[in-house]
């Protein structure tokens, strides 16, 4: 009996003829989200009117901030004094405005700049304890720019979260301990996933110093092939010739293709003619990749082209085979004759046709 | 006895209308907030990494710049040449001519002086036949491959068959970039390799001014139906794609402007010539074929790399629009149906496919007849005018708060409508486009999914 109580009860709260019950909810739902839009629309306004003043604020100190960063940059005053001139010198805005300053400049004017950002990063330091991630992000980025050796002391807390680390690193490659660089060096080595060509490339912005450490591992960590695929490629993109005398170990030692074919430009840009008869079995390698890399070097360093060689390449089972060989090919003084009907019987023959026009 | 059976039915019905309109809302509310979150920290983001970044640059992948074709005589110097001003380091452009009856092919082979070249096939998709491939004197990076008509899911396939690079990007002919567009939309191939497909966001372009293929002035478009897509591009891109990547289980990759991964698109299959939504298609098989064959991948979306699109001015263009939109959606996601629920597919399978299918594929159905069955409670007497009138009033009241919701995303982030008035007016549409606008959507959308029905009957 109850229970039809309740259940009519129910259905005529959610009826929608009589049901004032569902009524009332959905006029509810209408106050509480049409409050919600109003609030919505004043914050967008407020924004928008804060937007608009910070701009208005940015161009009035930034004539402050300019006429400074000029007088410091040539030496007209020192940084010190500068800094006392400074308006808003503590805000985030005024650090983020001196490195684009930094950033266009070179010696001493940018090391002059340097000091004066590195009067106002009380703040920032502050930044570093923060639980707010932003905060954490800017303040690493800002004293990674004026002062590196700090903020290592910072990372070292922080290598679980790649994204930090990753911007942490990215602004440290000016660092000048070379202890702190094989440190970085070894963290970048754990991060997963990112572009082995971008860890080498912040690698080369910390110059020739690791590259003792990097024949390290090229020398040693055959079971962990991206460290060596980034080591070598760092050592080639700094065109440093310190490893060459690896080349026999690596290529009998390394199984990995990364490794292999790095390795292998590596050593088509050192030209480095005793490696021939290493290289030429890797002509024949199953990985394409590393059939390329082999035959552009072979073929550059030999700089004889057989009538053997352009049927191996133009028969390749992987088209990447022949359109890279394509610029080494054109290069050769020697040219071998091959007949119409060979041509023909080529499996990229319109590559090769290509090559002879 | 009928009389009872149907107003049960229906009843029953106004009851599956109103939980289904609660949970969607939920839902949108739900995306709302993940996008706002993605959206503050990968601000941050963006303040300490630059597109221009040296180092990142040098890093930066090569991309092939994949501009489909056909009748586009009117359109076409203008969109090369702001192709051409990109800025990244490095780029080749591939305009496909497909099969254009109009003077397409003479305008580019005369204004960019270009001669007959060799380009090797790099991949074997099926494609009609290329006529003739050509290249620029002038800009040696810009490449013309003239091909027989075979629609622009065959004349991207041509791209790919011919694209040299590791990364290739598909954008309309009517679309034009901004000049950092690629170095920003790259920077997730760079910083995680299992990046296999970057999207950026699509602006309307009505109403701003361009010079030289570059936006000069920013300006809401004079016309009324323009201006109710502004709103909807903000809200879909920001509210929806947002969410949706944050979540990683991106469905979209908007046509106009997505830049993908040039192996595993050939592993895939390439783009499906008999589809009509073969941007959302491809999205959708990738996922399906990265599940399938445990590869592990990711598919990005990024809110800053712009790409400025004319969107239609008559109602009739928007409606052909929609209707093909909606065709586009409905084939992608029954032609992957299986994905749906299955675990195997994670977050694709487990929230984007079922969120697709129940509230944008049957969605505008749900919206219709519920409007249909709330008029006849209304005229049987069973259902009061009261109730009807605050239904639809929250409707609106939450259809306005997601809009305005949008903008305040617009505004703690790229502010690109730089005019107080722009906003106001932004607020007037989101108050206006539930009144109207919002119902002929749902009716383009029916009538999108009837001709679909009509014109694959065996599917059904």
């Amino acid at each position: 009996m109850s229970v039809d109580i309740t259940l009519d009860k129910l259905s005529q709260f959610f009826s929608f003829n009589n049901g004032h019950g569902l009524l009332s909810i959905l006029v509810l739902c209408i106050l509480f989200f049409f409050l919600i839009t109003l609030v919505l629309f004043f914050f967008a306004v407020f924004l928008r009117i804060k937007n608009k003043l910070i701009t208005q604020q940015d161009i009035h100190f930034q004539k402050n901030w300019d006429s400074v960063f000029l007088e410091v940059m040539h030496d007209r005053i020192h940084p010190f004094d500068g800094y006392k001139k400074l308006k808003k010198k503590h805000s985030i805005r005024y650090l983020f405005y001196l490195e684009e300053y930094v950033d266009l400049l070179k010696g001493k004017e940018k090391e002059r700049l340097l000091t004066l950002g590195r009067l106002s990063l009380k703040k920032v330091y502050r930044y570093l304890c923060s639980r707010d991630h932003g905060k954490i992000i800017y303040g690493i980025h800002l004293i990674g720019i004026f002062h590196p050796e700090e903020q290592y002391k910072f990372l070292m807390l922080n290598t679980n979260d790649i994204n930090t680390t990753l911007t942490a690193i990215r602004e440290m490659h000016a660092v000048d301990d070379i202890s702190i660089k094989e440190q970085l060096v070894k963290i970048l080595f754990k991060l997963p996933n990112i572009s082995y060509i971008y860890i080498s490339n912040l690698l080369v912005e910390m110059g020739n110093d690791i590259v003792p450490f990097l024949r390290q591992v090229i020398k040693n960590r055959f079971t962990a092939p991206n460290e060596q695929m980034i080591a070598i490629e760092t050592v080639r993109r700094l065109h440093n010739m310190e490893c060459l005398d690896l080349s026999e170990k690596v290529l009998t030692q390394a199984q990995d293709p990364g490794v292999l074919s790095s390795w292998l430009r590596y050593l088509e840009d050192q030209k480095d003619m005793n490696q021939l008869e290493l290289i030429r079995p890797f002509i024949e390698h199953p990985n394409p990749h590393v059939r390329t890399a082999a035959i552009r070097v072979y073929l550059g360093l030999s700089d004889t082209l057989s009538a053997e060689d352009i049927l191996r390449i133009f028969n390749d089972s992987d088209i990447i085979v022949p359109i890279n060989a394509v610029e080494i090919i054109a290069r050769s003084r020697t040219f071998p004759y091959l007949s119409t009907g060979s041509i023909e019987n080529l499996k990229w023959k319109d590559i090769y046709k290509e090559v002879l026009i | 006895m009928i009389k009872d059976i149907l107003f049960s039915t229906i009843t029953v019905f106004n009851y599956v209308v109103l939980i289904y309109f609660i949970t969607m809302n939920i839902w949108y509310f739900v995306l709302n907030i993940i996008a706002y979150r993605g959206l503050k920290s990968y601000l941050v983001r963006l303040k300490v990494v630059s597109p221009n970044d040296k180092i990142l640059m040098k890093s930066a992948p090569p991309v092939t710049l994949l501009t489909p074709a056909f009748n586009e005589s009117q359109n076409c110097i203008k969109s090369v040449k702001s192709q051409l001003k990109i800025k990244y380091p490095d780029m080749k452009i591939l305009f496909i001519n497909d099969g254009s009856t109009d003077d397409t092919l003479e305008k580019m082979l005369t204004t960019f002086k270009m001669e007959p070249a060799f380009l090797p096939k790099v991949s074997q998709l099926e494609t009609k036949d290329v006529k003739q491939i050509y290249q620029s004197q002038i800009y040696p990076k810009l490449w013309l491959i003239d091909k027989e008509n075979g629609k622009k899911a065959d004349a991207l396939n041509v791209g790919i068959n011919y694209c040299q690079t590791p990364l290739f990007c598909a954008i309309d002919n009517d679309s034009m970039l901004e000049e950092d567009s690629i170095a920003r939309v790259v920077i997730p191939f760079i910083e995680d390799v299992r990046t296999i497909v970057s999207g950026g966001i699509i602006r309307i372009a009505n109403g701003c001014k361009f010079e030289n293929g570059h936006i000069q002035k920013v300006d809401l478009p004079r016309n009324i139906w323009a201006r109710f897509q502004v709103m909807e591009y903000l809200r879909a891109f920001y509210g929806g794609r947002l969410a949706w990547d944050r979540l990683d289980a991106s469905l979209i990759v908007s046509g106009a402007f997505g830049v993908f991964r040039h192996s595993i698109v050939v592993a895939a299959g390439g783009y499906l010539h008999e589809t009509i939504g073969e941007d959302m298609e491809l999205i959708v098989r990738l996922h399906r074929y990265c599940g399938d064959n445990h590869i592990p991948y990711k598919i990005r979306y990024l809110p800053d790399p712009i790409a400025w699109t004319e969107g239609p001015t008559t109602l009739k263009t928007l409606g052909k629009q929609r209707d093909r939109w909606q065709r586009g959606l409905l084939d992608s996601v029954l032609r992957h149906i299986g994905m749906l629920l299955r675990p195997k597919y994670k977050k694709v399978g487990m929230l984007a496919m079922p969120f697709y299918f129940i509230y944008e594929m049957i969605g505008p159905f749900i919206e219709v007849i519920g409007y249909v069955a709330f008029l006849l409670l209304l005229l049987t007497g069973n259902a009061s005018t009261a109730f009807i009138v605050v239904f639809l009033l929250v409707s609106i009241v939450m259809g306005m708060c997601l809009s305005v919701f949008t903008l305040v995303l617009e505004e703690i982030s790229f502010h690109r409508y730089p005019k107080f008035k722009h906003m106001l007016n932004l607020i007037f549409v989101a108050l206006v486009e539930n009144l109207g606008y919002r119902q002929m959507n749902s009716w383009w959308r029916i009538k999108g999914t009837w001709s679909y029905m009509r014109k694959n009957q065996s599917w059904y």
